[in-house]
């Protein structure tokens, strides 16, 4: 389920696992809906959606692979595709229950979508450096903290291929740090709590 | 205090340490406040298979009385149980062998009909008997699903169960 050594990125093992999965071996399709999952859950929920819709959204993700597989040329290009598809069915999930609400105006969702559907009290923070990270956390801008949600379940070497994929703009992070995570360092080496902690 | 110039001088430099350990308290606090439900994968799983094959999915329609009390998640852990769909209705059951394997042996109600086991990471196939049975002798621990096609009905949808815990 996870990867030996943990080295390899996780677009890599997707794209092995895709590549696999067409040259005939069915089961390749199981170890990358294992691998892939989580990171796709975190990037519906990151969007905003309830635990329910998310297990859609992630559920229809897989389904839309299934029927658009062949159109996918470029392995390498799997993990940005599922998260791609996964942000846009998110999208598609909140404009539909936003008219539901009888909200008029949903030309700009991007801007105005909420970080998480988490409430306050179901954040699970068990330790100091825990509750100082997350004060700050929830201080960044809307957008950070939905980019750095995601890329917290991330491994190193897929960043910028997933902040590519939520629609950030190139150098939101991954070589560099950019300015998402910047903010939040800088906001941490400026707290005692978290220097010393 | 830290002035608004630094966080943005900041952007440019190479994730640290300091990112890194931000990073990982992140992650610690997401998995612990929204894990992913549990099945979800094998969900997608089968969702991803009824996908493929264009399917019909058919029901559990009853499941030996001991066993009804363990239908806890979307998944039933088997013993005997019948499903049924509009082209066929088959009844299935399971039997830990000696050593530890496991036999799925099962019957349909229509005509000949070809039986596919897709188990997490191989698939079985067999035909049914005279009598509408089947039988796959050596199958693992773990969730499965049968795919069920019609012969005397080439045309005709496949039909796959919800996955059953074996």
């Amino acid at each position: 389920m996870q990867a030996e050594g943990g080295t390899r990125s996780l677009a890599e093992q997707a794209a092995k696992a895709f590549t696999d999965f067409r040259d005939g071996r069915p089961d390749a399709m199981s170890e990358l809906v294992d691998s892939t999952t989580t990171l796709l859950w975190h990037t519906a929920r990151a969007q905003g959606l309830t635990s329910a819709q998310a297990e859609d959204v992630v559920q229809n993700t897989w389904m839309l692979l299934v029927q658009h597989a062949a159109g996918i040329t470029d392995p390498q290009a799997v993990l940005k595709w599922l998260l791609t598809t996964t942000r846009r069915e998110s999208w598609a999930v909140m404009k539909r229950s936003r008219r539901e609400d009888a909200h008029e105006d949903v030309t700009e969702l991007v801007g105005e979508m909420p970080s998480t559907a988490d409430e306050p009290g179901e954040v699970v923070v068990r330790s100091h450096e825990q509750g100082v990270l997350w004060r700050h956390f929830k201080d960044l801008p809307e957008r950070c903290q939905q980019l750095l949600r995601v890329i917290a379940i991330a491994e190193r070497p897929d960043y910028a291929q997933v902040a590519d994929a939520l629609g950030m703009p190139v150098g939101s992070i991954g070589p560099t740090r950019g300015r998402c995570l910047a903010k939040l360092r800088t906001a941490l080496l400026g707290d005692p709590g978290w220097v010393t902690s | 205090m830290t002035g608004e110039r630094d966080w943005e001088a900041g952007a440019e430099g190479p994730i640290d340490e300091q990112d890194l350990r931000a990073l990982a308290t992140l992650r610690t606090i997401v998995q612990a406040s929204d894990p992913v439900p549990s099945g979800l994968a094998e969900r997608a799983k089968f969702a991803m298979s009824v996908a493929a094959l264009e399917a019909e999915i058919a029901e559990i329609t009853t499941m030996t009385a001991d066993l009804a009390g363990v239908r806890s998640t979307q998944y039933d852990r088997a013993g005997t149980v019948t499903f049924s769909s509009d082209a066929l209705t088959a009844m299935i059951t399971i039997e830990a062998m000696e050593g530890g394997s496991v036999r799925l042996s099962g019957w349909v109600t229509s005509g000949p009909t070809h039986v596919e086991l897709r188990e997490r990471s191989r698939t079985q196939e067999t035909t049914t008997d005279d009598a509408g049975r089947f039988t796959f002798s050596s199958v693992e621990r773990g969730l499965a699903h049968l795919v069920m096609r019609r012969l005397d009905d080439p045309q005709g949808r496949p039909v796959i169960t919800p996955a059953i815990e074996i």
